[in-house]
C-alpha cells in the first residue's frame, strides 16, 4: 500500500507538473529515487520483498499483456495501452525524451511502455539487492 | 545506543518524506497551475468543463469507431497546411475527436497513442461520421513553415493529456497547434490549458473549406 500511494501521487504530481516543461523531468527522476529508496531502506525478506516490488507493477503487467494479446472486442487492446501510458505517468516525461522510431514506424517509446512492469520489477529488486549486500559487507 | 537512536529517527524522517512529498508537490503544482489559469477555469466554454458535460451524458474518449458510418469527403483540394478535423459518434470533447496536418502528396502529419506522430495517408479521414476541412488563412511561406515543424516533431511521444507548454510531449491537437504557434498564429479560439479540435474550427485564422457530418452528434 505504501508504494501504490507513492506511485498514485507521483502520477498526479508528474502529470501537473508536465505544465512546467523540465519540472517534469525533474520529478520523475525524484520518483525513481524515492522509490529505489523504498528498496534500500526495506527491512523484509528478500521473497517479501520481491512479491512487494512486483505488486506495484501488476496494473502494468495486466495492460501490457492485454495489449499485446491484440484483443479486438471493445477495443480492449487499444484502451489497455491507454490506461498504461496513464498509469507510468511519473515515468513519461523520461520516455519522451526518446524520440526514435523502428523500421516497423512503431516509435521505440512504444516498446519501453510495454515492457516497463518487467524493468521496474527489475528496478525494485536489484535496488534491494544491492543495498542488502552493502550491508552485510558493512 | 544513541547512534542507534539517531540513525532510527532519520530513516524514520525519511520514510515520511517518501510519503509526503509527493502529495505536498501535487497540491502545490495544482495551486500554481490554477492561479495561472484563473481565466480558463472561469470560462464555461473551457474544454474541460465541455469533457465532463459529455462524461456526465455518457460520452467517453473519443467516440465509438464502430458506429460510425463514414463520409464522402473529397481531399482532392487540400492545400499543403490545412487542418482536417475528424469526429465519431459520442465523442467526449466535442463535435471534433482528431485533427492532422496535411503536408502534402496525400499525406497528413497526426498523433496517435501507439504510433506517436507520424506520417499517414488522409484517407483514413473517411472513417469518420464528422469532417472538416480547415484552411489557415496565412501566406504560404507560414504554411510550408508550420508543416516543417510539424515534421521535425515526428516520432515524438503521443500523451493525450499534454498541456500546450513544451515541445517532448504532443497530442494530436499541440503538433498543429504549436506548429502554427511557432509561426506566430495562435488557432487555439478558446485559450484553453488543452486544445480541443472544436477550438480549431471555431478558429478566426480558419476558414473552413469543406464539412460532413450533421452538427447535432449522435
Amino acid at each position: 500500500m505504501r508504494l501504490y500511494s507513492i506511485h498514485f501521487f507521483a502520477l498526479i504530481a508528474v502529470a501537473l507538473s508536465t505544465y512546467f516543461p523540465g519540472l517534469d523531468i525533474a520529478l520523475a527522476v525524484l520518483y525513481i529515487v524515492i522509490l529505489g529508496m523504498e528498496a534500500i531502506q526495506s527491512n523484509l525478506p528478500t521473497s517479501k520483498n520481491i512479491i512487494i516490488g512486483s505488486s506495484l507493477q501488476i496494473p502494468g503487467f495486466i495492460l501490457a499483456i492485454i495489449n499485446l494479446a491484440g484483443i479486438m472486442q471493445w477495443d480492449l487492446s487499444s484502451y489497455a495501452l491507454f490506461i498504461l501510458q496513464y498509469w507510468y505517468i511519473p515515468l513519461i516525461p523520461l520516455i519522451s525524451l526518446i524520440s526514435y522510431s523502428t523500421e516497423a514506424g512503431v516509435p521505440l517509446y512504444h516498446y519501453i511502455l510495454l515492457g516497463l512492469p518487467v524493468l521496474m520489477s527489475l528496478y525494485y529488486y536489484l535496488t534491494m539487492l544491492a543495498a542488502k549486500r552493502i550491508r552485510q559487507r558493512c | 545506543m544513541k547512534d542507534q537512536k539517531k540513525k532510527l529517527n532519520k530513516r524514520d524522517n525519511l520514510n515520511k518524506l517518501n510519503i509526503l512529498l509527493f502529495p505536498f508537490l501535487a497540491i502545490l503544482l495544482a495551486g500554481a497551475i490554477y492561479i495561472d489559469n484563473r481565466e480558463v477555469f472561469a470560462n464555461p466554454q473551457a474544454s474541460m468543463y465541455t469533457y465532463l458535460e459529455n462524461l456526465q451524458e455518457g460520452r467517453i474518449g473519443y467516440g465509438s469507431e464502430s458506429t460510425s458510418i463514414g463520409n464522402h469527403i473529397s481531399f482532392e483540394g487540400l492545400e499543403t497546411g490545412d487542418i482536417i478535423l475528424g469526429g465519431y459518434p459520442g465523442c467526449a470533447y466535442g463535435r471534433f475527436s482528431h485533427a492532422a496536418i496535411y503536408v502534402g502528396n496525400g499525406n497528413v502529419i497526426e498523433g496517435y497513442l501507439d504510433s506517436g506522430i507520424t506520417l499517414n495517408s488522409v484517407e483514413h479521414f473517411w472513417d469518420y461520421s464528422q469532417v472538416a476541412i480547415l484552411r489557415v488563412e496565412a501566406p504560404q511561406e507560414v504554411k510550408i513553415a508550420a508543416v516543417q515543424y510539424a515534421k521535425q516533431n515526428e516520432q515524438d511521444m503521443f500523451f493525450p493529456l499534454a498541456f500546450k507548454g513544451g515541445d517532448r510531449i504532443w497530442n494530436c491537437t499541440k503538433i498543429i497547434w504549436q506548429a502554427y504557434m511557432m509561426q506566430g498564429i495562435d488557432l487555439d479560439s478558446v485559450g484553453d490549458l488543452w486544445i480541443a479540435p472544436d477550438s480549431f474550427y471555431a478558429s478566426p485564422w480558419v476558414k473552413i473549406i469543406e464539412e460532413r457530418g450533421a452538427l447535432n452528434r449522435q
